[in-house]
């Protein structure tokens, strides 16, 4: 490959995670599918329900989404978009800023809607329903958290990541409930089981 | 024969010409070179190997052999005999002319319409020039037209290989190569490539063929997530104020583990589940609550959402009373069923 000093697809940029555009896009699956990730997360869950005070399934998502967040790092934008939006500990505005120190500014080109229209036009083909693909993107967006007005190449890096930390983060919550559901169900049963719960 | 090649080669030649005519004896060199420059016959094998007229010859060399510093032939070329250098032995120079014209691609035109780039110093030559080359063939390749780059490049048969010298992009036969198609056909790709990504990422998304429908699954894949966070949290908000948190923690590191296993989506291993700290007949019937729930959610999780709900908030299920009711999942056989629980026995 020539490397010439251009700015668009340079691989030489070590900072950024996410290098060329050109190049083919992380394997998230694996990155969320790890059992370190999965430990990471399962500590920092406990945390948060911890500091959760009682049983509101509102405090206990919100802490969900927040652990999986800082799970993230703030490299992704949905994550820094979480935990900008429960921001009230200092040490998550920290991690924020260093992850938005981190995550290099996106090289495009200016005019973003012109983009998302030029891109998405190429993506669907020949076929005039150029509005179906359009409109199930600017629904992705919505879901996704802190993606709308993302342009198509970027919202779908995003979706993919989100996805694979939300599918990380549903098991790790059903293992937990169901270890806590089964703890409690043992101990008032069980003596010894009750001991042991409690190793 | 090559004539683009040659103009770069000489300033690298004279170099070494220059270096190599120390050792030897100038004037036996020197009158060698006489009777090639002069006669452009037998003894002037340097130019009859390239194929240039010695005239033609000289005149190239002549300037670039002014600007290198004349090393030990600062006496020999002073007089008239300078516009002729004095040749090496032919060995050395065959050597190196055959070296360099394996190098250089094949120009057949003239110099003008293709003018290689100033010389660079030799040594950095070929790796330098082939870059420059390459680019240079680009950027002609992009104002001119298909067939003239055909001409030009190297034969490498119906590669119309455009490699503009930013974007990494291979142009295919019968493409255009102007940049805007270069530049939209790149973007594709790349939402091609995540597409496809998340194609993978989403179970059922690979027989849907239409980026709408996939679309469509990943939107409701991610929705379901959700719902399913927000139910899972529910659960959680139910059983938090009852349960210590302190005994979980070794719990959950060793359960992360073995969980890890169960999350590929193609093969669940129900084997691994272990939960030491039950009784035998808890632990048989929360295997089966476990194995449904792995393996139902995993297949069919509105299914299984609708039926926590149908049991209830709040209340963790009475697992000796209500399981065969519940739970209608035809499961694998009770030999998977049997060997966790004999597991489960032999760790106890």
């Amino acid at each position: 490959m020539i490397s010439s000093p251009s700015p668009s697809p340079s691989p030489s940029s070590s900072r950024t995670p996410k290098g060329g555009s050109a190049a083919p896009p992380r394997s998230q699956a694996s990155k969320w599918r790890s059992g370190a990730v999965r430990g990471v997360y399962g500590r920092r869950l406990l945390d948060a329900l911890r500091a959760t005070g009682g049983g509101q399934p509102r405090a206990v998502k919100a802490a969900a989404d927040s652990a999986l967040a800082l799970t993230a790092r703030g490299q992704t934008r949905w994550s820094r978009a979480i935990l900008l939006a429960g921001a009230a500990c200092s040490r998550r505005r920290v991690l924020v800023k260093a992850g938005g120190k981190v995550r290099r500014p996106r090289r495009q080109p200016p005019p973003v809607q012109a983009r998302d229209n030029a891109a998405a036009a190429l993506l669907k083909g020949k076929g005039k329903e150029k509005d179906k693909v359009q409109e199930r993107l600017r629904v992705l967006g919505r879901l996704v958290p802190g993606c709308r007005k993302l342009p198509a190449p970027a919202l779908l890096e995003e979706s993919a990541d989100y996805v694979a930390a939300l599918q990380m983060q549903v098991s790790a919550m059903r293992a937990l409930a169901d270890a806590l559901a089964a703890a409690q169900l043992s101990s008032p049963a069980e003596a010894d089981a009750d001991a042991d719960a409690e190793r | 024969m090559r004539h683009a090649s040659p103009p770069q080669e000489l300033p690298a030649a004279g170099g070494e010409i220059q270096a190599a005519l120390a050792p030897a004896t100038s004037s036996s060199a020197r009158a060698g070179a006489r009777g090639g420059g002069g006669g452009g016959g037998g003894g002037g094998s340097f130019t009859a190997l390239l194929g240039l007229p010695t005239s033609q010859a000289i005149e190239l060399l002549l300037p670039r052999t002014a600007p290198p510093p004349a090393l030990a032939l600062a006496p020999a070329p002073a007089p008239a005999a300078a516009p002729a250098p004095a040749f090496p032995s032919d060995p050395h120079l065959v050597d190196r002319a055959a070296r360099f014209s394996t190098f250089a691609p094949p120009s057949p035109s003239s110099p003008s319409p293709a003018p290689p780039p100033p010389p660079p110093p030799a040594a950095a030559a070929n790796a330098g020039k082939r870059k420059a080359d390459t680019v240079d063939r680009a950027s002609k390749g992009k104002a001119a037209k298909k067939g003239k780059t055909a001409e030009e490049k190297p034969a490498g048969g119906d590669g119309d290989d455009e490699k503009p010298a930013y974007v990494h992009v291979r142009a295919r036969r019968g493409q255009a190569t102007d940049s805007h198609s270069l530049a939209e056909r790149a973007r594709r790709e790349k939402i091609n490539a995540r597409m496809e990504l998340l194609k993978e990422l989403v179970p059922g998304c690979s027989k849907v063929s239409g980026t709408a429908l996939v679309l469509d699954e990943i939107i409701n894949h991610v929705q379901s997530l959700q719902r399913q966070v927000e139910y899972l949290s529910m659960r959680l908000a139910a059983v938090n104020p009852r349960v210590d948190f302190g005994g979980l923690d070794s719990f959950l590191t060793t359960e992360c583990g073995r969980i890890a296993g169960f999350n590929c989506k193609n093969g669940i291993d129900l084997e691994q589940v272990t939960w030491p700290e039950m009784g035998v007949h808890g632990a048989r019937q929360l295997m089966q609550l476990q194995q449904q729930f792995w393996h139902g959610d995993l297949a069919h999780p509105h299914q299984v959402a609708s039926q926590w709900e149908k049991r209830g908030d709040g209340h963790p299920p009475v697992f000796s009373n209500s399981n065969p009711s519940l739970f209608g999942y035809d499961l694998t056989s009770s030999g998977t069923q049997q060997t966790p629980a004999t597991k489960l026995k032999t760790e106890l």
